[in-house]
């Protein structure tokens, strides 16, 4: 989630403060140039899940991970699983021919 | 499952195929103290199909040797008699469950790579933490689902109704199988270890990779393959026959140390080796 305020240059608020990143809020953050904004996750346990969340992940990919974490997203552990592997399957989507998985 | 389906599949277990008659000498040698790497190398270069593989396999990513290995006894020589003893079961293994029709191969297929996915995985993770016997740990990956080809291979029907159910309802596979079968692809899995007579701490492995501390002594290694398990169908690497990505153990993930920092490296690692290694495994 954001950990502070996004403007545009006209001091436009665009998304506030504690509110979650969505595929969509990355477009119009784009849309205004904005390349970086702060992040924080959910209270960590132990350092855990202390990870941004993944940009410019494709939606196929975003989908499929979040079907198979749906049950345990909740425990920041698996939140930081969740990301690193959105991270690799991202990096690599350029290369691919499928989607998600690697049946 | 009824007492009767129990013991109906532990005599299907029995029925089950035996490891070839060369993998069986060369783990006997490998436990003879007079044995050498020449004694070794004999028996595997009777086999064709073994030196092949094993040649692929040393001068694979998996080693990653900077020069070529060009023979068996070079090879023995470089990775020693329990990684060859380990390699060789592994490439054995693919070959004991034929599939009966097009849609069984492509479940064990599938069952397969996410076998393989746990494998590299189990190797990855072993690589942070500097444990010494990687092939041991990527034979253990590799066969910790194995009771799940027993179950497809012996049950198909039962196996059918169990990744139905785990599809449908969204439950774990182990869930299902414990409805369905009244027990769970780790107690099949160490049934056919035990036909086997492969290493207790294969056993282990195998029987204790949902619940890692009940492998005691292999604890360590069991919390290993736990932790590639999950991060395997995290990746989507093959499938298990279900959907969801179970909570990971969390007295395996204290116990190993490991950081979520060093999450990306393992599954980069992980996607990386998987399509290479897995061309001379399949």
């Amino acid at each position: 989630m954001l950990a502070e305020a996004v403007r545009n240059h006209q001091d436009q608020l665009l998304l506030e403060a504690g509110r979650q990143i969505t595929a969509k809020s990355i477009r119009v953050f784009k849309s205004w140039g904005i390349r970086r904004v702060a992040v924080r996750s959910e209270p960590a346990v132990d350092g855990w899940g202390d990870d941004p969340v993944p940009t410019g992940m494709p939606p196929a990919v975003d989908e499929g991970l979040k079907e198979r974490f749906a049950d345990v997203v909740a425990d920041p552990l698996m939140a930081a699983i969740m990301q690193a592997a959105a991270r690799q399957l991202a990096a690599r989507q350029p290369k691919k021919k499928s989607g998600y998985g690697r049946r | 499952m009824a007492v009767a389906d129990l013991k109906r599949l532990i005599a299907k277990v029995e029925d089950l195929p035996t490891l070839p008659r060369t993998v069986l000498r060369i783990t006997e040698m490998v436990n003879d103290p007079r044995a050498s790497a020449r004694d070794l190398a004999r028996i595997i270069t009777d086999d064709q199909v073994l030196t092949a593989r094993l040649l692929k396999l040393v001068n694979s990513s998996f080693y990653g040797f900077p020069q070529r290995v060009s023979t068996v006894t070079g090879a023995i020589v470089l990775i020693g008699f329990d990684a060859i003893r380990n390699l060789l079961l592994t490439t054995s293994v693919f070959d004991l469950f034929p599939s009966r029709t097009s849609r069984d191969r492509r479940h064990q297929e599938s069952l397969w790579d996410h076998s393989l996915g746990c494998a590299i995985g189990a190797k990855a993770i072993g690589e942070v933490l500097r444990y010494e016997k990687l092939e041991e740990l990527f034979v253990a990956g590799l066969l910790h689902d194995i009771g799940k080809i027993v179950a497809m291979t012996l049950l198909p029907e039962a196996f059918a109704r169990i990744t139905r159910r785990a599809l449908q309802d969204r439950l774990l596979i182990s869930t299902a199988e414990a409805e369905i079968l009244g027990c769970t692809h780790a107690d099949i899995g160490r049934l056919l270890a035990q036909r086997w007579n492969l290493p207790a701490k294969l056993m282990s492995l195998i029987e204790h990779h949902h619940d890692p501390a009940a492998a005691g002594a292999w604890a360590v290694e069991a919390s290993i393959v736990h932790v590639a398990d999950i991060l395997t169908r995290a990746l989507g690497l093959g499938s298990g026959g279900d959907e969801t990505v179970p909570s990971l153990d969390r007295s395996a993930w204290e116990l190993l140390k490991l950081k979520t920092g060093s999450l990306d490296a393992i599954m980069a690692t992980m996607l990386d080796e998987f399509d290479d290694i897995g061309s001379f495994l399949r």
